[in-house]
């Protein structure tokens, strides 16, 4: 796999991965925040005024309309998390040019359209227009208030909530809705300067476009000025003695329990790498000790997974159980818990885990998406390490690897979510 | 390849190769250079089939019978699970049941011709007991549970409701708690024998793979014949069962889905997909993001990003859907039926079509830049007359007049409203140590 690097200036890095694979491609520009609580709903609230219009296209229908005409381009702005990282990153999904038809230069063009949504966003006196501002508070206090119609999702978020209160990662990347309420255009042009003119950049690439003209495209379109090149390390979760439960009231047919764990800090790739084993043995497919225990063997839920952090120390546990078999399944998650950190696992499991993982990894060039996160990680952190050198520190994983890591992983949360509380 | 016919489209740079193995199965052989190998089996037996005649005989089966089938095939003889199998190969397996019919499929980079004798294996029996059935009852009713938990899946629901008198689609694909407890053994073994016949399924591998050596494989394991169960062709009246259907649910702000009922096809062929890319074409000029009526409405606050506008057409069902979140539901389909009757008086443009056809095409590319959806689509395309080939060049081809006359065929009575409005959630959190 050959992937292209440049420093386009001080602070703004480009990763990109030429492929005649796809008949589109695919670029992201992101900008390296602080996740935080105070600041998040800005950042959040910053990127649906930045796809929402240009300068130069300053209606929705103006620029929806440039769009369509650029074979639909996708033009989009969202915020991402990375551990305690925040992302705001702006998006654009086009066709390849070799499928335009009359030979039309679409990434170039492209990449004008988002330089117009980063440099040159649409402003009145200088600053986002208060019509806008309002009608985007709005759509994204709705977005964030809708997220109890997916049960799962919001479970895990107020189980991360209550798990890290007072750390960075407790933040919603989307924002909070009092936050956001009180929100202007002049405090956004503060969320604007200092995502774009002083958060360090990432740029990722994956399509047809030779290096070349790529850079020509960035260097036209995307004038980033030089910045520096710093990158917010997270906090380490601390262990906690005692085990939180916390039920929460909704008026559901299914109860939805979210198991919160501490785990040692991976600290390097190797440590990521051993942790990846052990959540693909715990809870990480479908022939994974929580598939194929809590859910297979016990008929306790239609699903049960596991969801570590590489870049944070701790681990949830997702289920969905009829109402009044909480604690049986609290305790099926347990069991497994303990068989890993007891070496419950035979070497058949272990290599097999191992090699699902070194399998996804040679196969992430054949998705714009999972080869965008790659390339992403790539010149994000500086400890990341290559496809190649991952699957090497996977293969080199032991057993005893496993479960002085399974060890460290303590119970520290059971939220509940349903209609009432297990006697 | 020997005996394989060949489809080349030079404009999308893309072939396949395909032929009728001798137990009955179709085949299609997507060669790609990816480093990953994708292979789907794909029984044309769905959610909507719970009525069907074979050998002369009529049978009915309970709702969600399919389904119920899929979650038991990966079960082995020993009661183990093929889950374990794949995973000692590195394949990543999984399947799904939709209203037309239920896949397996599974990706590898390595070891492909282990998965997908495994694969094959496990479609190629079932292999259950009435413990394992009553045992996998209980977690489909929990998948059951969770989807009624989800208010977009009832807004949309509901919405069939509201537009269908006969059709299967009025029952979800999963059944209901009521219908799944009707399942039993015997239902399953009765399906299985019906629909798992080789000339019911298609193969579809994508990716460097030797595709003779696949039809060997697949003809090794699918040794018995039997006819293709018919489903009937049921008849459904234009009229709408009720205009308007209302439920509470948790939602922060209501959902609504608008149905406008349109004629079902009676074929299945590429006529039908030209003409409801006609509708397609019609539905996205007048309700895209790059129209006034979705452009206004925003502005407005009675549109939010969630809204969706398109048109859904299969066996039994055929309606524009216009889907989304406002606190005004009844003004936004008023405001949609008012757009449709101005839009039948002005038309649409050359120019509007044009740019629409250019969005269009780029969009239907993207399939080609998904092995695992590029080999589902063709795994089902498989049992059609047509292909996706076919049906980016239908938009490429279509005309004004076709879009326009799309337009003007539209029976605005023919629609109905379905919402989910909010009721209060009690919110209390209990903590303990």
């Amino acid at each position: 796999m050959q992937i292209y690097f440049s420093k386009i200036e001080e602070g703004v890095s480009l990763a990109a991965f030429k492929t005649d694979k796809f008949k589109s491609a695919l670029m992201t520009v992101s900008f390296a925040l602080q996740l935080d609580c105070e600041t998040a709903s800005g950042f959040s609230l910053l990127t649906n005024l930045l796809s929402l219009s240009t300068g130069d296209y300053p209606t929705m229908q103006s620029f929806s309309i440039i769009k369509d005409e650029l074979y639909a381009l996708g033009l989009d702005a969202y915020v991402q998390r990375r551990g305690e990282i925040l992302l705001v990153t702006l998006e654009i999904s086009s066709i390849a040019d070799s499928f335009a038809f009359d030979n039309e230069r679409v990434l170039f063009k492209a990449t004008e359209l988002l330089g117009g949504a980063i440099f040159k966003p649409c402003l009145e006196n200088g600053i986002f227009p208060e019509a806008n501002v309002e009608s985007e508070k709005k759509c994204l206090i709705e977005e964030i208030e809708s997220e109890i119609e997916n049960k799962p999702a919001y479970a895990m978020k107020q189980a991360r909530r209550i798990l890290c209160a007072g750390e960075p990662f407790a933040a919603d990347s989307a924002g909070e809705t009092e936050r956001v309420a009180a929100l202007d255009g002049e405090a956004l042009m503060y969320y604007y300067r200092k995502a774009i003119n002083e958060a360090p950049v990432f740029i990722t690439y994956v399509g047809e476009a030779e290096p070349q003209y790529l850079e020509e495209c960035i260097k036209a379109n995307l004038p980033f000025k030089k910045r520096e090149h710093t990158i917010p390390k997270p906090i380490i979760h601390a262990p906690s003695a005692s085990i939180k439960r916390v039920f929460e009231k909704m008026d559901i047919g299914q109860c939805i329990v979210i198991l919160g764990f501490y785990n040692k800090m991976p600290e390097n790739a190797r440590d990521r790498a051993i942790l990846s084993v052990y959540n693909e043995i715990l809870g990480g497919s479908a022939a994974s000790k929580l598939f194929m225990n809590v859910r297979e063997k016990e008929g306790l839920c239609y699903y049960c997974s596991s969801y570590p952090s590489g870049r944070k120390n701790v681990l949830f546990v997702s289920c969905g159980v009829e109402p009044g078999n909480e604690e049986k399944a609290i305790e099926s998650v347990y069991r497994e818990i303990n068989a890993m950190k007891n070496g419950d696992f035979s070497e058949q499991e272990l290599e097999n885990a191992k090699n699902s993982i070194i399998q996804s990894l040679n196969g992430q060039d054949d998705s714009l998406g999972s080869m965008t996160g790659y390339l992403l990680g790539q010149i994000l952190f500086d400890d990341a390490v290559d496809n190649e050198r991952a699957a090497s520190l996977i293969k080199a994983v032991t057993k005893a690897d496993v479960s002085a890591f399974a060890e460290t992983v303590c119970p520290e949360l059971e939220y509940i979510l349903g209609e009432e509380a297990a006697q | 390849m020997n005996g394989f016919n060949v489809k080349e489209d030079l404009s999308l740079k893309e072939k396949y190769y395909y032929k009728t193995l001798s137990n009955g199965m179709k085949l299609t052989v997507i060669p790609k250079e990816l480093s990953t190998a994708f292979a789907m089996i794909c029984c044309d037996f769905g959610g909507e089939d719970t009525e069907y005649s074979l050998g002369g005989e009529s049978f009915t089966l309970p709702a969600g019978t399919a389904h119920f089938l899929e979650h038991k095939m990966f079960e082995n003889p020993d009661g183990s699970d093929a889950f374990s199998e794949f995973d000692r190969f590195g394949g990543s397996a999984n399947a799904f049941t939709s209203y037309e019919n239920t896949c397996f499929y599974f990706s590898c980079t390595e070891n492909f011709f282990e998965n997908l004798d495994i694969l094959l294996k496990s479609v190629s029996g079932l292999y259950i007991t009435d413990a394992s059935v009553d045992k996998e009852r209980k977690i489909i009713e929990r998948e059951i549970v969770m989807y009624e938990d989800h208010p977009s899946t009832n807004v949309s629901r509901n919405l069939t409701k509201a537009l269908y008198h006969a059709s299967p689609t009025l029952m979800p694909i999963a059944g209901t708690v009521e219908t799944v407890a009707e399942i039993n053994k015997e239902v399953l073994m009765r399906a299985y024998e019906h629909f798992y016949v080789p000339s019911n399924l298609s193969l579809c591998v994508c990716g460097r793979v030797d595709g003779e050596r696949v039809a060997i494989a697949a003809e090794s394991f699918f040794k018995r014949s039997g006819d293709r169960p018919t489903t009937p062709i049921k008849k459904e009246p234009p009229a709408v069962v009720r205009e308007k259907i209302e439920e509470k649910g948790i939602v922060a702000t209501p959902l609504f889905s608008i149905g406008i009922k349109c004629p079902i096809p009676e074929h299945d062929d590429l006529r039908a997909q030209r003409s409801a890319a006609a509708i397609r074409l019609a539905v996205s000029l007048t309700f895209g993001r790059a129209g006034s009526f979705y452009c206004d409405n925003y502005a407005k606050g009675l549109l939010s990003e969630r809204f969706y506008a398109g048109y859904v057409q299969n066996n039994y069902t055929a309606h524009i859907v216009l889907s989304g979140s406002s606190n005004a539901p009844e003004a936004v389909f008023d405001a949609a039926i008012k757009e449709l009757k101005a839009k039948k008086q002005t038309l649409f443009t050359e120019k509007e079509l044009i740019r629409e056809k250019r969005a269009a095409y780029a969009e239907m590319l993207t399939l080609f830049d998904s092995g695992d959806d590029l080999t589902a689509a063709m795994a089902a395309s498989s049992f059609n007359s047509y292909d996706e080939y076919d049906c980016i060049h239908v938009i490429s081809d279509i005309t004004l007049d076709e879009i326009n006359a799309a337009l003007l065929s539209l029976e605005l009575e023919n629609s109905a409203l379905s919402i989910i409005s909010a009721f209060e959630p009690q919110f209390t959190q209990q903590e303990e140590h």
